[in-house]
Order: C-alpha cells, then sequence, then structure tokens
C-alpha cells in the first residue's frame, strides 16, 4: 500500500481527456480472510492492489492475466458487485463508488455486462423476450409497443430469430444463450459494457461467431467494451489496448499491436511465449516459468513478479517498479524495462540463475 | 440410442503421441473413455475392437481389465481439483498406485514416490509427499496426478484435457513434463490444437462422434484436407487477422440425440453436395493423411 502509482496516464495519441469514460484511479479491493477467536479479520487478500487505469469512449480494453491476477474483482469492482476498499472509479467524471442511489441508477443504464458463463446467467424460469427486456421495464417508462419493437430488433440484430423470444433458456445452445445474454446487455443502449470471459465457455467454431458479433455491435453502438480474458490470443484479436495484470497488479500498458510485438515487462513476455500456438503464427522461443503465483495474502516484496523472474536483482525485492511510460504510450513496471531484449530471455527453457535471482529455487508456493 | 462414438479407427505406435482434437460432443472424450473401459452403464461399446499390442480389451473380463488399469493404460483426467482423494496425503496416493499392482515394501514405495514427484517437477517432494492435496495448487495437483499415471510405467498414458483447467503458464510447465517423458506413449485430447501441436506427433479430428481427419501434425496445421479442419483452424483469431472478421463456421454443433444423416458435419458444410448425404470413408491420401470427405 505504499507505493502509490502515478494515477493519471496519458491517454493514446489523438485523445483528450474529454476521451476517457472510466477513469479508475489507485483502486483497491481487498477481501477479508475472518478467523481465530471472535471471528476477527486477520489478514486481507489484496485482489486488486493499487490499479491505475482508463478506458476511453468506443474503446476496446482487454485485461488479461492469470486466474488470481484480480482481472475480475476489477471487472466486478466497476459493476460494483465487489466493493472497493479505496480508490475512485469515475464514469463521465462521476465517482461511482461515492454516486448516491439516484445517479448509481443513471450510471447502471450506462453500464452493462456480459458474463462468462451462458447457463448460469439466463434465468431458466423466464423467457427470452422477458430477459431482454427486464432492464427496460425497470429502467424506462416505455410503451409496450415501442418496447416489443427494440426487443425485436435486438433478436435480430444478435443473430436469432422472432420465434425464439417465447422460448426459455434451456432450449438454447451455449453460443446462441451468449447471444441473448448480449441482446440484455444492449437493451438500454449502454455506454460501457463489461464482459468477464464473454467466449472462453464456447466451443471455437461458435466463439468466432460472437466475436464477430461483439466486434460489429460495439462499431454499431459505439460502446466501449472492458474485455476480461484469459486467451491472448483472442484478447489481442479483440482489443486496441490490453493491459495486463499479475498479483493485483497492472504490469504493463500498451496498444494491443505494440504490446505482443514488443512486451517490456518479463511477466507479459513469459505470457505470451506460454500461449501454445496452434497455426504457428508467430515464432517465439518458448519461456517456461518456474514455480507458480505467490498467495495474493503475502505477496513478495517490491516486484510482485520477482519471484518467477530471471531478470531479478537486489532492487526488484527493495523497491517495487512503478507503472511508467517506457515508450510513448507503452507503459510497463519493470526496473529494467528498458534493458530487456530478446537475448535477455532464458536460455533453453531453463530460468537462468543469477547471483541475485530467486528464481528457480524459490518453493513453489509458501508453506 | 445415442452414437457418441461412431466407426472410429486409428492407431498409435509404440513411442508414439497421437492427439485427438475436437469441440464438445466430437466424442473424443468417449473414446478415452472407451480404451480403458470406463463407459458408465447403459452406455457401452456396440461394436469394434481396442488392440493393446494384439490383445483386444473389449474382450477382457472387468478383472482382468482391472489389472491393466494403472498398469499398462492409465488416464490423466481434466479436473485436478477432484480427481485426488481430499483425506490421503498425495504421496499416499501414489504409494497406493505403486503398491496396486507391485510388491513393494512401505518404505522403496515412499522413496518411489517420492522419485516420481521429482521428475514431475514438484519442488522439495520429501516434504510434498505428505501433504494433503488441499494444500496443492491445481498444477502441483495434475503433476500428482501424472506422477501416479506414471507410477508403473504404462505401455499407454491416455492424457484427456491435462491442461484445460491450468493457467497458461502452468500448462506449459506441465506440457514441458509430458514432453520430456521418454519411452511413454501419449494419447492426449484436447480441444486446443496448439497444445496437440507442442506434444504430439500426429493428430486426429474428430467431429460429431467421426474421424474427419487424421495425419502428421504439421501437414494438417500447415494444409488442412478436410472442410472442418480448415474451418476449425481458421476461427482462430491471429494476429493478421486483426480489424477484420474472423471467418466463422456457420451453426453449432451438433446434438448427439439429433444427428444429421451421412457425414455430421454437412449442416455446417459449405461445400456439401448430394453425396454428403452418406458417410465417406476415411481415405488414405498420396501424403500418408487420412480425410473422410467425398471433396477431399
Amino acid at each position: 500500500m505504499s507505493n502509490t502509482s502515478n494515477p493519471v496516464q496519458v491517454p493514446p495519441s489523438g485523445t483528450s481527456y474529454n476521451d476517457v469514460l472510466v477513469d479508475i484511479r489507485n483502486l483497491k479491493t481487498f477481501f477479508p480472510i475472518r478467523s481465530g477467536f471472535l471471528n476477527r479479520k486477520t489478514e486481507w487478500v489484496k485482489a486488486v492492489n493499487d490499479v491505475s487505469l482508463q478506458i476511453l469512449r468506443g474503446e476496446k480494453f482487454g485485461l488479461v492475466g492469470e486466474s488470481g491476477c484480480g482481472k475480475s474483482s476489477l471487472a466486478r469492482s466497476i459493476l460494483r458487485l465487489d466493493t472497493p476498499q479505496a480508490g475512485e472509479i469515475r464514469f463521465e467524471g462521476e465517482n461511482i463508488l461515492k454516486a448516491s442511489a439516484k445517479s448509481l441508477r443513471a450510471i447502471r443504464r450506462d453500464v452493462q455486462t456480459i458474463f462468462q458463463d451462458p447457463h448460469g446467467s439466463l434465468d431458466p424460469r423466464m423467457n427470452v423476450r422477458s430477459i431482454i427486456s427486464e432492464g427496460l421495464a425497470v429502467q424506462d417508462k416505455m410503451a409496450r409497443g415501442e418496447r416489443r419493437e427494440l426487443v425485436e430488433h435486438l433478436i435480430d440484430r444478435v443473430g436469432l430469430r422472432r420465434e425464439h423470444l417465447d422460448r426459455y433458456p434451456h432450449e438454447f445452445s451455449g453460443g446462441q444463450r451468449q447471444r441473448i445474454g448480449i441482446a440484455r446487455a444492449l437493451a438500454l443502449k449502454p455506454k460501457f459494457i463489461v464482459a468477464d470471459e464473454p467466449v472462453s465457455a464456447l466451443d471455437l467454431s461458435v466463439q468466432s461467431q460472437v466475436l464477430n458479433l461483439l466486434t460489429e455491435l460495439q462499431k454499431e453502438f459505439g460502446l466501449a467494451i472492458l474485455f476480461v480474458a484469459h486467451d491472448l490470443s483472442v484478447v489481442e484479436y479483440f482489443s486496441d489496448r490490453v493491459g495486463v495484470m499479475y498479483l493485483g497488479k497492472l504490469v504493463e500498458l500498451a496498444d494491443a499491436r505494440e504490446l505482443y510485438a514488443d512486451a517490456r515487462m518479463p511477466y507479459t513476455l513469459a505470457l505470451l511465449s506460454a500461449a501454445p500456438d496452434a497455426t504457428n503464427s508467430r515464432k517465439r522461443e518458448r519461456i517456461v516459468l518456474k514455480g507458480e503465483v505467490p498467495s495474493p495474502l503475502n505477496p513478495p516484496s517490491g516486484c510482485p513478479f520477482r519471484t518467477r523472474c530471471w531478470m531479478a536483482r537486489d532492487i526488484c525485492a527493495q523497491q517495487e517498479p512503478e507503472l511508467r511510460e517506457i515508450k510513448p504510450f507503452h507503459w510497463a513496471a519493470c526496473h529494467f524495462a528498458e534493458k530487456l531484449e530478446p537475448w535477455h530471455r532464458p536460455r533453453g527453457n531453463q530460468p537462468t540463475t543469477q547471483e541475485t535471482s530467486e528464481a528457480g529455487v524459490r518453493p513453489d508456493r509458501q508453506p | 440410442m445415442v452414437k457418441a462414438v461412431d466407426g472410429v479407427s486409428f492407431h498409435i505406435t509404440t513411442g508414439g503421441r497421437l492427439g485427438i482434437v475436437g469441440e464438445s460432443g466430437s466424442g473424443k472424450s468417449v473414446t478415452s473413455l472407451s480404451i480403458m473401459r470406463l463407459i458408465d452403464p447403459p452406455g457401452r461399446i456396440v461394436e469394434g475392437e481396442i488392440l493393446l499390442k494384439g490383445r483386444d480389451l473389449t474382450r477382457l473380463t472387468e478383472r482382468e481389465m482391472r489389472e491393466l488399469r494403472g498398469r499398462e493404460l492409465s488416464l490423466v483426467f481434466q479436473d485436478p481439483m477432484s480427481a485426488l482423494n481430499p483425506v490421503y496425503t498425495a504421496g499416499a496416493q501414489v504409494i497406493e498406485a505403486l503398491q496396486a499392482h507391485r510388491t513393494l515394501s512401505n518404505s522403496e514405495a515412499r522413496e518411489r514416490a517420492i522419485q516420481l514427484l521429482r521428475m514431475v517437477g514438484i519442488s522439495a517432494p520429501e516434504r510434498r509427499v505428505d501433504e494433503f492435496p488441499h494444500k496443492l495448487s491445481g498444477g502441483m495437483r495434475q503433476r500428482v496426478i501424472i506422477a501416479m499415471a506414471l507410477a508403473n510405467e504404462p505401455e499407454l498414458l491416455i492424457l484427456d484435457e491435462p491442461t484445460t483447467a491450468l493457467d497458461v503458464t502452468i500448462q506449459a510447465q506441465i506440457l514441458d513434463i509430458v514432453r520430456g517423458l521418454r519411452r511413454a506413449t501419449v494419447l492426449l485430447i484436447s480441444h486446443d490444437i496448439g497444445v496437440v501441436r507442442e506434444i504430439c506427433d500426429e493428430v486426429v479430428v474428430m467431429y460429431g462422434g467421426r474421424v474427419m481427419e487424421w495425419g502428421q501434425v504439421d501437414q494438417v496445421t500447415r494444409a488442412p484436407k478436410h472442410p472442418y479442419t480448415r474451418g476449425l483452424l481458421s476461427s482462430i483469431p491471429n494476429p493478421e487477422m486483426r480489424g477484420k472478421p474472423l471467418r466463422t463456421i456457420g451453426g453449432a454443433v451438433p446434438n448427439l440425440l439429433n444427428m444429421p444423416r451421412g457425414c455430421p458435419f454437412r449442416p455446417r458444410c459449405k461445400q456439401a453436395v448430394r453425396e454428403c448425404m452418406e458417410m465417406p470413408p476415411l481415405e488414405s491420401k498420396p501424403d500418408n493423411s487420412k480425410v473422410a470427405c467425398w471433396l477431399a
């Protein structure tokens, strides 16, 4: 909690601060672990630990990281499904963590979500028409005929047929259900959609259909999307900019193309190299990291990645690297970001043990 | 009657690495369970044979089969969270696998278990051997399960989606271990052709309970011959496709209860012709690959 990173990043070229739709500043979302006598809070899981980032209007922002890195907690914090301990989330200038019930209601119109699980996220007792129009019924005083027209327009738009409106979720396949979820999210004409792993439960041949649909609708409705996913090739394809999280920290942020071509944080490099490649579309040396992600209950001092990093030196344990602009519009949190070159990558799939590096000798998990 | 797997034939040579890829409902897991003879009733193998070094597994009694499982055939499941018994230590479960098929003293078995855990990349195995599964992460549990599967140096190691529940950096570690296994004959089942490509020499592409294509991994990924394989490969997002719509296969994976007649891919195939109402045989092509398509 000591190191508070600089919250304001300059948005990408050609944009001004007015283009920022969601401005997250020094967000901390912690979960208490209660134990012992009287059920006292004894420890905190620092799921999101001082993250600042901006999402622009109409931008597709990808957020990647492995399980437990805090990407879903960040998404849930924006939706106020998790309660952050500190920091701000400004939506069009208004801090949604402090907003009154009334303005929160207005914000909830503008911020919608698409869930991961197409089976669990639709009420099995509601037909498709009620599912899609539920938000309208709550938020809008729309005439019945008008609402019906809108719902029919939406069902066409997501590639389903009108007769599907009277059916129930169990009658649909996973891909179709995800389309229903998308129609529901669009019903209130939001400005921003939080999509947490929207295609990861789908078969490959269906995943590409849903990705295409999301891309089309994003353009058509001018939506900003926070796209949270673990599949790096999907994120690269879909996103304009990509943020990488590790142990509750944002460790790198850049244009998608730039990030994939020239990662400046060793973790990002390792993550990209670890993704299996089906078509040989890129050639890169595989980096196999030793060990596992440390427990967020007890993150390492200094840089969160140092325990697995082949570049780690003394300074990495002493000082947490700031997320800084390494190149124009490319931020990375690494003391050696400028020095990270292909020849610094570990040789022969084995992390090199440099004199002060703990990689490779540290137990994978704290006892 | 649901035909989960229908007329599937392939073989693996000793020491070979064969991958089966397919989407949900393609029959890839049912194929692996059939080899292990672990199909739950009322499901059963209706016809065909499964030959392990010339011996037909479908004709063995349940007792003979039990002898074989864990000794000559091992299966690693997808979910590392539920495949270990929570009330026994990791070591006890590896030891059980060892002693089930061999007479080993407790201390010998323990020694061997520690060796196995070390082999699958578990650090401090002397300590880990006495830990309970809940203390281990998903990646660690999957290593313990692989150690159990390797305990008796099986003829065939079947890995059914071994890394699907794991993060990519942990997946890379597990794939590294599998790649390093000398001598083992591996059958890897995965929905991810990238994972298959990491490990296997050959790949069988399944769809709707049938084999669509079978060949060298490099050949199949570089120049797929079956329209389904082509469609599948081109639906994978890749950097060159940025800003352009992905190519898609229309429609959805067929329901096993309602399989189309003939080629199962026919309703989604852009090239389908009248002949496709009949299932094409898996035919050898000049480059030794095999394809089940009238048009290939």
